[in-house]
């Protein structure tokens, strides 16, 4: 049986206008949220959100450090090395409810409005690839887990709240990729309008901070070049996105 | 819509029971306020292993159980799709031990309804390049995959759509049937208010006894946690189960590019803090291994323990049954107090309709479940409101 072995942590929380401290005690091998769950127990009163614990609700994002992340799947280890308090705040660019809440229910709008279905095609899962159509029966859900860290990271949004953000053109692209009977036109439109994908000013931020594979920065990228060929009456490869 | 004169109900608690409760009771024209002390499923429901069950773990040791996994399995198909993964599960033998739990394993399959099919070893391996290339025998099985945080969602969003009022953050502080209240506390804006209410509702799952508490009865339950282990990549494509009778860790489930291991079971008595125990990671490891030797390559995503109401029998643990209770408390009370607790995520609904089919009892009001064909909204749909209602 191994050693069990407890971190230290003091968590420096933003509660609405003021911050408060917590010194909490967990196992080294727990995650921010077992951190977090601990500072719950002391204080009834902070408030924060979680469900899953494995990085598919996607109801526990907040900013740690500044840095967008997933509390459910930061290892406490990696935020005890540096000795100093750790800085958790709510995420950026969404309306406040309180404490480290925010109201993500903008960006599920965006969701519905673009349309992307949340279950698709499964790749094949395995390295050695043989051959693609083995694969073809299977389904599974979407990667985007809609979780709000990209939109919250993103420096476009934050400047103005009109763009359509990383996630929403994210799902644009999966849309063309693979649209199960879905216009595609809708999507790409949405992608394609004022406030869509030109706007991005690749600060790949979005991609840095996703918790779940999706490579927003990457999808926007890979829009521009499709509306482009589609514009000069070329064909691009979808290819990358799928 | 709803009539003035509707009858009132609160239901507490935002896991499975609570929200397919009250997207039944919404449909059947009630006027209904669920209350959750934090954010949607962030109990026992949240922390699942994700698992859509056919039954077919159940069907040898508990065939009623097993019915009620299958047929729920098949209504959840039609009126949720876009939350579940709908892949199948393989039960695996890997030695000559699980291959005498065979036969027994798919007549009691078939003895409740649960369709298997036996599948050629090779084809298995085709399917599943990440399984035991000792596998010996492969038996298909309609196990899913769900998101537990979207199926509450889902019944959320529809009973809102039919006029449910939900509103999270919002902590039960007293419960008094006499005069017909629950008094609520907003953790956001920390207003407390009292709830007019006919009926209420506890489906506080492991809470369920300090909400009973606040009503001034008691209901006894059993806090069986277990650990779940979820790695960074999907290594199948189907739920894998052992060949075994049900026991600790014989389970993966993928789940969108992860894989979920588990589970144990051992009793506790906060379900508000479950340190997980040593030694449960690597138990859970070792059986998972049987399945897909390569589970240990890949790193860890996260680890997780949340605690499950068991109904009290006199066996405890894996022994007692998974089935759902409900307790009717009050009879002379101006309102109606029922607690449901037990069960699985897979079967809340059915428990929602045995329980709304009491509450519309209670209330001498004529309204059919219709949960069984109603197609959920979107789960994006869902509004996560932390006001009062108006």
């Amino acid at each position: 049986m191994s050693q069990h072995r407890e971190v230290q942590l003091l968590l420096n929380v933003r509660r609405n206008e003021r911050w408060q401290e917590y010194s909490v005690s967990v196992p080294e091998e727990g995650y921010l949220l077992d951190a977090l769950e601990s500072a719950g127990r002391q204080d009834p009163t902070l408030l924060f959100r979680h469900a899953c614990h494995h990085a598919s609700c996607g109801s526990c994002g907040l900013q740690v450090n500044g840095r967008e992340r997933l509390a459910c799947i930061t290892p406490v280890i990696e935020l005890s090395r540096s000795g100093k308090p750790v800085r958790l705040e709510p995420l950026r660019n969404f309306p406040l409810i309180a404490d480290l809440v925010v109201d993500l229910a903008s960006l599920l709008d965006a969701f519905e409005r673009v349309g992307l279905p949340p279950i698709r095609q499964a790749e094949p899962i395995y390295t050695k690839v043989v051959d693609e159509d083995d694969n073809s029966g299977f389904t599974r859900f979407e990667d985007c887990i809609e979780c709000g860290l990209c939109v919250s990271s993103c420096p476009i949004v934050t400047t103005d709240s009109q763009y359509e953000g990383p996630a929403t053109l994210a799902a644009a692209w999966r849309l063309i990729c693979e649209p199960r009977g879905h216009p595609a036109g809708i999507a790409a439109s949405e992608a394609n309008d004022e406030q869509g994908l030109w706007r991005c000013h690749s600060a790949f931020e979005c991609s840095e901070v996703c918790p779940s594979n999706v490579d927003p920065a990457g999808a926007i990228m890979r829009l521009r070049r499709w509306v482009l060929a589609g514009m000069f009456g070329r064909t691009a490869s979808k290819k990358g996105g799928l | 819509m709803i009539g003035v004169k509707a009858p009132r109900v609160v239901v507490i608690g935002a896991g499975s029971t609570g929200c397919a409760i009250a997207h039944d009771l919404a449909l059947r024209g009630l006027y209904v306020t669920l209350v959750e002390r934090a954010g949607v499923a962030s109990g026992t429901t949240g922390h699942n292993q994700a698992q859509l069950h056919s039954g077919a773990r159940y069907a040898v040791n508990d065939p009623e159980s097993a019915r009620e996994c299958i047929e729920e399995n098949r209504i959840l198909r039609l009126i949720m799709p876009e939350v579940l993964e709908l892949n199948d599960g393989l039960f695996v033998a890997i030695c000559e031990e699980h291959m005498d739990y065979r036969s027994h394993f798919i007549k009691a399959c078939e003895a409740c309804g649960i369709p298997t099919e036996e599948v050629p070893v090779v084809t298995a391996l085709k399917m599943e390049p990440w399984l035991n290339p000792l596998t010996i025998a492969a038996i298909r099985i309609p196990d899913g995959v769900f998101d537990p945080y979207r199926f509450c969602l889902s019944f959320l969003a529809t009973a809102q759509k039919n006029g449910a009022q939900i509103m999270t953050f919002a902590e039960v502080e007293g419960i008094d049937l006499n005069k017909g209240f629950v008094r609520v506390r907003s953790r956001v804006s920390k207003e407390i208010r009292d709830l007019p209410a006919d009926v209420v509702i506890n489906a506080a799952g492991p809470w369920a006894g300090k909400v009973a508490c606040l009503a001034g009865v008691e209901v006894k339950l059993e806090a069986s946690a277990g650990v779940m282990v979820t790695i960074g990549e999907r290594l199948c494509n189907m739920v894998l189960n052992l060949l075994v009778p049900p026991g600790d860790g014989d389970i993966i489930v993928p789940q969108r590019r992860t894989s979920i291991l588990g589970t144990t079971s051992w009793e506790v008595e906060d379900a508000d803090d479950i340190p997980i125990p040593p030694g449960h990671v690597e138990e859970i490891m070792k059986i998972a291994e049987q399945l897909i030797p390569a589970v240990r390559k890949i790193p860890l995503k996260g680890v997780m323990a949340s605690a499950r109401a068991l109904v009290l029998t006199d066996e405890g643990g894996r022994g007692a049954s998974r089935k759902s209770a409900i307790f009717e408390h009050s009879d002379l009370e101006k309102a109606g107090f029922f607690s449901i607790i037990g069960g699985k995520t897979t079967t809340a609904r059915g428990m929602a309709e045995t329980l709304s089919d009491k509450v519309s009892a209670r209330l001498s009001i004529q309204a059919n479940c219709r949960t069984r064909s109603e197609k959920l909204a979107s789960y994006r749909k869902a509004t996560l409101d932390w006001r009062f209602p108006e």
